[in-house]
């Protein structure tokens, strides 16, 4: 059970992080792992960001149209514990001020932290022919 | 229909999901609908936006995206699958899932939430330990899954649960070679295609040689393909004294895949690993020549064994060779066990199935949206 007073940041000797047109990416450098998340998702990256505390962050979320307290508080728990398993954040000590980054016209989605741990397994999957020379093809063959 | 393919990489690279895929788009765009594809860049300097054959193509950097990995061109990339997406206005999207860049297609999906098939033409990698992975989100997200034979269905639903009420199997295709099959060759040649990998076994056709050159002493091993286990095959060769009657003919162009198969007697997939399908046994099949192949993955199942060739067990040259000698020795038994194979890809194999097949799934799921 995490602390309501606990704050967090990014665990920066280890991933790098993006905020790309509302979509969280985060790869972590030491085992290529990839991270995403959307929507509420990426609001909970941006108040991690700014080091702010989990109730902060329960406070901000159910501020958002359709958000019930309780269950806010159950997603953070679950979205913040698998963050800190993935070694993606790290107890911070003292916050960092700023503005809630919340649109408070917009929904409650509960969030989801999508874990891509197979990207290097894929990566080598069925190599292209090697020894490519210039474009080799013609054309395919008509039916 | 407005039809995005996804494919890791697209011509001007070669091979069978290259060639498959370029085919059957040229054939959906000829039936009337709209096809565009989105692609790696690969290694070779190539344009971002090129045509081929009137099908769009949008090159991008993915595998640098990811593999370096540098957030910057990521999000240069994602940005730019986004104005794709919003330009051509897919009405579904249809993912070929060899490599990670699908990652790009998920993370843009809610830009344009149409139906994504995804066709699995490789064996995947085993889920990862615990929670999470892109194969597992990308089966998992997906409207549907078409394997190409059952055995990689069988795998597919295996892997990740809950996949039955939509998934099934359309079985790969090839447009037919414009060339006829032509008779058996006087001397016995036996023929390997692919790359030069371990995986395809290639080594142990050759270790099968010996026995086969007892037997016939003019046989010949034809080994077309380039790889990085060439060198080690011509060593392998030499140190079986068998050198001479093992030619390596190289890279061979897709074009001429037909004319070489002619001169064979037959056709031999000793590969290791789970061949989804066997394109290269459809090629023979095509070309009235019996197959040999390793019972793994999909290969059995393509060949119906003992109807139009014979699955023997996996890594086991000794089998290969008594398959082998078993249909040089009787003529008429391969001639008859050929046409079988070009009947079963006239029919089963056809490419217009495949192509309808294709269309009625895409059909269903616009109509169940």
């Amino acid at each position: 059970m995490i602390q309501p007073q606990q704050r967090f940041q990014p665990n920066t000797s280890q991933v790098a992080a993006s905020i790309i047109d509302g979509e969280t990416v985060i790869v972590n450098l030491s085992n290529g792992n990839y991270y995403s998340m959307d929507g509420t998702g990426t609001y909970v990256w941006a108040m991690i960001e700014q080091r702010r505390s989990l109730a902060e962050m329960e406070q901000c979320l159910a501020a958002l149209r359709g958000a019930e307290h309780e269950q806010v508080a159950e997603h953070l728990q679950t979205l913040v514990s698998q963050m800190l398993a993935e070694l993606v954040i790290e107890p911070a000590e003292e916050p960092e001020h700023g503005v809630p980054p919340i649109s408070l016209d917009a929904a409650y989605q509960p969030p989801v932290f999508h874990i891509y741990r197979d990207m290097r397994d894929l990566l080598a999957l069925d190599p292209p022919m090697p020894g490519l020379r210039d474009i080799p093809w013609k054309s395919p063959e008509k039916a | 229909m407005r039809v995005l393919a996804w494919i890791e990489l697209f011509w001007p690279y070669v091979g069978g999901i290259e060639v498959r895929t370029a085919n059957f788009l040229e054939a959906l765009r000829e039936r009337g609908h709209e096809v565009a594809v989105i692609t790696s860049t690969g290694s070779l300097s190539l344009p971002e936006i090129d045509s081929f054959r009137g099908i769009s193509i949008r090159r991008l950097p993915f595998l640098d995206a990811l593999s370096r990995p540098d957030l910057g061109l990521f999000a240069g990339t994602l940005r730019a699958v986004k104005d794709f997406k919003q330009q051509f206005l897919p009405d579904v999207v249809h993912i070929q899932f060899t490599d990670p860049s699908p990652l790009f297609h998920w993370m843009t999906h809610a830009v344009r939430p149409v139906p994504t098939v995804v066709t699995v033409p490789i064996s995947l990698p085993d889920a990862p330990a615990g929670n999470g992975g892109l194969a597992a989100r990308t089966l998992g997200s997906a409207s549907w899954i078409v394997a190409c034979s059952k055995a990689m269905l069988h795998r597919t639903r295996h892997q990740v649960a809950g996949l039955e009420g939509r998934s099934s199997v359309i079985y790969n295709s090839l447009p037919l070679p414009s060339i006829e099959p032509a008779p058996l060759p006087d001397g016995p040649v036996v023929l390997v295609i692919g790359r030069v990998v371990r995986d395809k076994g290639f080594d142990l056709a050759i270790d099968a040689m010996p026995r086969v050159i007892e037997k016939f002493r003019d046989a010949r091993l034809i080994i077309a393909g380039d790889g990085p286990e060439r060198q080690a095959l011509e060593d392998q060769a030499q140190r079986l004294g068998i050198a001479s009657q093992v030619q390596f003919a190289g890279w061979v162009e897709p074009e001429q895949i037909a004319h070489l198969i002619n001169q064979s007697s037959l056709v031999l997939m000793p590969s290791r690993w789970e061949e989804a399908f066997g394109l290269v046994a459809l090629q023979a099949m095509q070309m009235a020549r019996p197959v040999v192949v390793s019972k793994v993955g999909g290969l059995p199942e393509v060949i119906a064994d003992g109807v139009t060739g014979l699955a023997v067990p996996n890594e086991n040259p000794p089998a290969l060779a008594e398959a082998a000698i078993a249909l040089l020795s009787d003529p008429a038994w391969s001639v008859e066990m050929g046409l079988a194979g070009r009947s079963r890809a006239l029919s089963t194999f056809s490419f217009p199935r495949f192509v309808t097949e294709h269309e009625n799934l895409y059909t269903y799921l616009l109509q169940s949206k």
